[in-house]
């Protein structure tokens, strides 16, 4: 009963959120820019995440969204609706992503953690963690260092299992929806997603081990 | 380390997220690289739209596209046919400079013609000829004088 109320709260939030970005789309294509404003404000912080995480660095990150943002506010007009806003904007990002990586083939070490936006310090993650470390320092460090392996693992990983693996695991967002972002199979996901997750083991495996 | 244990260490990442102040400065910085890109663009639209009133206005028929083009490509394929003769020119002339046989340059130079010695001219015999011409008209004139004054004495 509870799960059936939750999906109906779900599925009334996602039409809201569609029925919301439509309206925003439509009065940008009227030439009201400060609705396409709202738009860059909801998918901001989403769009970064995802990017990030695939590029791994700030300023290629900054640099993309911008691309990003600018691409979809020119072919505005060319979005029918025929898939969602949500959906039309990732798939963007994502390929635009894909090429950029394909063109550079650079891959930097560097985290978020090790920038201006230390993860360690952020409340949110202090909270996400506090149970897992126990407030050992020993258990933190590991968390911390453990986190810096897996950006390194992540960057070991191709483009497109890096987007699966950045999409699924770290947004959260259900197979179905990836397929339809990257226009493939659901199967074509998980097993990528099957591949990139052993792969990911092998590289933990070592500083599991210490 | 199972794939639960990888799944959940991932979802830890989800909490990377930049600062709400950062989006206003990313909005800021999106206007700002709009307004410049449709400046130029603008820009562009007015010299496409020059040329394109420019041309509108000639009256030109449509035939005269097809020929200028036509006309165009047979000056390009002349222009690149007289290019490579020249430059298979050049390359055996360059061919035979480089080789050692030098004898070779002789056949590009012309021949020299050797012209027979001349002769000073001698007057002298016909100084003669003319000397013997000269005393017998003026011993015939001297002759004709004497014979009139003869005739005149009478």
């Amino acid at each position: 009963m509870i799960a059936t109320e939750e999906t109906v709260q779900l599925n009334q939030s996602k039409t809201n959120t569609t029925d919301e970005d439509n309206f925003l789309v439509s009065q940008t294509q009227n030439g009201n820019s400060k609705a396409f404003d709202n738009l860059i404000r909801k998918y901001h912080s989403r769009l970064y995440g995802l990017v990030y995480h695939m590029t791994s660095d700030h300023e290629d990150t900054n640099d993309l969204l911008q691309d990003i943002f600018s691409k979809a506010y020119r072919s505005i007009n060319h979005f029918h609706g025929k898939s969602s806003f949500y959906t039309w904007i990732y798939r963007i990002a994502v390929n635009m992503t894909l090429n950029f990586i394909k063109k550079q083939r650079r891959q930097r070490y560097t985290s978020i953690n090790d920038d201006d936006h230390p993860i360690e310090n952020d409340p949110e993650f202090i909270e996400a963690t506090k149970n897992k470390a126990s407030l050992d320092p020993s258990a933190a460090m590991n968390n911390q260092e453990l986190q810096k392996k897996l950006t390194k693992a992540m960057l070991q990983l191709s483009a497109p299992h890096r987007a699966v693996v950045t999409l699924f695991d770290i947004q959260g967002m259900p197979q179905a929806e990836i397929a339809k972002i990257l226009k493939t199979t659901e199967g074509t996901i998980r097993s990528r997603l099957f591949y990139a997750h052993r792969q990911l083991q092998n590289y933990l495996r070592e500083f599991m081990l210490k | 380390m199972d794939e639960q244990k990888i799944h959940r260490l991932l979802q830890l990442k989800n909490h990377e997220y930049p600062s709400s102040e950062m989006v206003e400065e990313f909005i800021s910085e999106f206007h700002r690289r709009q307004d410049k890109e449709s400046s130029y663009r603008s820009f562009l639209n007015e010299i496409k739209e020059r040329i394109s009133f420019f041309f509108s206005d000639l009256p030109i028929p449509r035939i005269a596209y097809v020929g200028a083009t036509a006309l165009a490509l047979c000056c390009s394929i002349i222009i690149l046919q007289t290019k490579s003769s020249t430059k298979n020119e050049n390359e055996s002339a360059s061919s035979l400079l480089c080789s050692d046989n030098f004898s070779a340059i002789h056949y590009y130079s012309s021949p020299i013609i050797e012209k027979d010695e001349e002769q000073p001219i001698s007057f002298d015999e016909s100084e003669k000829d003319n000397d013997s011409i000269f005393s017998s008209i003026s011993h015939l004139l001297q002759k004709k004088s004497s014979k009139k004054q003869s005739l005149m004495s009478l």
